[in-house]
């Protein structure tokens, strides 16, 4: 089946006074209906630029190279115009921090109001709009919608505005649904409320939704499929069962080592030593390399290609992580 | 906004109003005996006595305060002695001119600081927007008197189109109100440019384009409101750099106002006009920055008002 969103060796630099820092280093990524994807990777890894990318929302000092593809029609995500129309009724995001994503001097009604507008050409009515603004904020749990409408943003908790700006975005019924780091500024208890509300979207409308986080905890629990990044290059990516129980990268196995497991005996925590390098100071080779505990030689002279650990699983690395018995079982039966 | 905030910003205009009232009147007592200055250091003392009853000027001081507010509250600001009649009848008589010189001022400031403002920003490093830059610095270093006196050379000795000074025809306010905008519109770019940059890299912009807007709608209907903002906050401080402005260009092209008033009769020792004039400056400061606070508080809904998180 054709999917949704396709990217193909995407490629972004941004030009900066010293000169281009290439941010995304050619990413495959492809996203079907109604999946749900988890792209992770610690901050600095290109995750949200890949996002913006995607959106045409890019800084104007953005250089893209590579092709993004929606449905199999390849995006002019240069062009304001043609990405504005998709915006909102095929693509729709949400963002970090509630707080700020809504312009505080604006009523919510007014700004899911306008929301509905541009998604509908015809002029609506007050009435139709207001009755279309309450339904759209019911369908994300918003208690009392109508006391809402005339509330500004910073008279609602981070998690209430979260739903509203997810019911903004609902208001043109978008196919996918990209959320960069949805919860990382709620408390835990709302985190878990938004993640709820994401399956829900996904189980209800079929929508297909990218989740960027640094919560691999959530990712096992609500992804289909799970991608890694590491500095501006996919590193791993396949099901997430099969990822998280068997990573083959280093860095995913990293990753997950530094989590705290509630199911292991092991108490002791390892963070990946050293620090994510600016993508300005890439070193030749594997940009991992300079950290990763199973660093060869060959590693720090050639960029290692992707490969299959099985048809859906995929990695990048000379010196993998080897297949573990369990997996090796699972394929056997 | 809050019945409060708007009662506490009035409460404090008034007390300030009170505080710059006391305060003019302490000043003048210390800068010396009037009775002195009119009639001279060689006087008769029987005509300076006569002269400190006749004013009151022989009452304790703390009687002569009271006095003085119940003066000012009856609107009788005293008598100016260099043009021998009511003072304020004198100061009234050349705000109309003082009036004319702002507003035309005003006007041509936002006309051009806010539009080059946005412009620049919405072009953010570009060559334009240096140039911009560069231009509202030059603008605003360049002391009044000193614009106006190469504008004089330039017009009026040697090309000899508009007249040096004083007033009547649209020609007379050409060179005052150019001297005077220049500055002005500098200051209003350099505030406006930076109220836009500020407002554009603010994550709700993405929101809205992220719903759907292009960039010149998400610019329209949240950039420019959002960015309006904080500059109706430099409102106050632009009334002040005009009426700062407004003594040094009035004298410069001998415009009759109550700038060149001031200065004409700080040196006459007119002190009841000089009294008036400090007070009127004084009272449009604070109350242009009652109306700034109040409209601030009710363009922006986060201004004295508690959050109520759920
Ligand atoms: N407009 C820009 N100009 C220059 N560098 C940028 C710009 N935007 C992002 N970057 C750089 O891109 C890198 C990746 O950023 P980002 O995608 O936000 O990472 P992540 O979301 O994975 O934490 C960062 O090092 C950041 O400094
Ligand atoms: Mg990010």
């Amino acid at each position: 089946m054709q999917p949704l969103l396709e990217m193909r060796n995407l490629q972004v630099g941004f030009a900066t006074e010293l000169g281009p820092v290439p941010v995304v280093r050619g990413v495959d990524l492809q996203i079907g209906r109604g999946e749900i994807v988890g792209l992770v990777g610690e901050s600095g890894s290109g995750k949200s630029v890949t996002c913006m990318a995607a959106m045409g929302l890019l800084d104007d000092n953005a250089r893209l190279q590579g092709e993004i593809r929606w449905q199999g029609k390849r995006l002019a995500t240069q062009n304001d115009k043609a990405m504005s129309v998709l915006r909102g009724s095929e693509l729709a995001m949400i963002f970090q921090d509630p707080m700020s994503t809504l312009n505080p001097v604006q009523t919510i009604g007014k700004q899911l109001y306008e929301a509905i507008c541009i998604n509908h050409p015809e002029r609506m009515s007050r009435r139709k709009l207001q009755t279309r603004a309450l339904d759209l904020l019911r369908d994300v749990g918003v208690p009392a919608p109508e006391q809402r409408l005339k509330a500004y943003p910073h008279q609602l908790s981070g998690g209430l505005n979260q739903r509203v700006v997810i019911a903004m975005m609902l208001a043109g019924n978008p196919s996918l649904l990209i959320a960069d780091e949805p919860t990382t500024a709620l408390d835990v208890t709302v985190q878990a409320q938004i993640i709820e509300l994401l399956q829900e979207l996904r189980s209800k409308r079929g929508m297909s939704i990218i989740l960027v986080t640094h919560d691999l905890g959530v990712v096992a629990e609500t992804c289909d499929r799970v991608v890694v990044m590491y500095c501006g290059e996919i590193v791993e990516h396949g099901p997430v069962s099969k990822v998280f129980s068997n990573p083959r990268h280093p860095y995913t196995h990293g990753l997950l080592a530094s989590l705290p497991r509630i199911d292991s005996s092991d108490t002791n925590l390892e963070p990946i030593p050293g620090v994510v390098p600016h993508p300005d100071q890439l070193s030749e080779g594997c940009a991992f390399a300079p950290r990763c505990p199973h660093a060869a030689a060959c590693c720090y002279s050639g960029s290692p290609m992707m490969q299959c650990s099985d048809s859906e699983h995929l990695f990048a690395c000379f010196s993998p992580f080897p297949v573990n018995a369990e997996s090796r079982q699972a394929h056997a039966s | 906004m809050t019945p409060l905030y708007a009662l506490q910003k009035i409460t404090r205009a008034l007390l300030t109003v009170l505080l710059i009232v006391s305060t003019v009147f302490i000043v003048l007592r210390l800068s010396g005996d009037p009775a002195i200055y009119v009639l001279g250091l060689d006087a008769d003392p029987q005509a300076l006595d006569a002269f400190r009853t006749r004013w009151g000027l022989d009452q304790p001081i703390f009687v002569q305060y009271l006095q003085f507010l119940s003066n000012c509250l009856q609107g009788d600001f005293g008598y100016s002695y260099f043009e021998e009649r009511d003072a304020m009848e004198a100061v009234l008589e050349r705000l109309p001119q003082t009036l004319l010189l702002m507003g035309v001022t005003g006007l041509f400031t936002v006309l051009i600081g806010i539009p080059a403002g946005v412009y620049a920003a919405l072009h953010h490093n570009s060559w334009i927007d240096r140039m911009t830059m560069l231009v509202s610095v030059a603008g605003f270093s360049l002391p009044n008197f000193v614009l106006g006196i190469f504008l004089i050379l330039l017009f009026s000795v040697t090309w000899q189109l508009l007249p040096t000074g004083g007033s009547g025809t649209w020609q007379h306010l050409v060179m005052p109100v150019l001297t005077m905008t220049v500055a002005e519109a500098a200051v209003f770019a350099r505030f406006t440019r930076s109220a836009m940059l500020e407002v554009l890299h603010q994550p709700y912009m993405r929101t809205a384009r992220a719903k759907g807007l292009r960039w010149h709608q998400a610019v329209r209907r949240h950039a420019l409101p959002n960015a309006a903002i904080p500059l109706v906050t430099v409102v106050g401080f632009f009334v002040g750099t005009l009426i700062a402005g407004g003594v040094v260009t009035e004298s410069v092209f001998a415009w009759p106002g109550l700038g060149r008033l001031l200065v004409t009769s700080v040196a006459n020792r007119d002190l009841a006009v000089v009294q008036i004039i400090v007070m009127l400056i004084a009272c449009s400061m604070v109350l242009t920055n009652l109306i700034v606070d109040l409209l601030y508080g009710w363009l922006d809904p986060r201004v004295g008002s508690l959050r109520t998180g759920n």
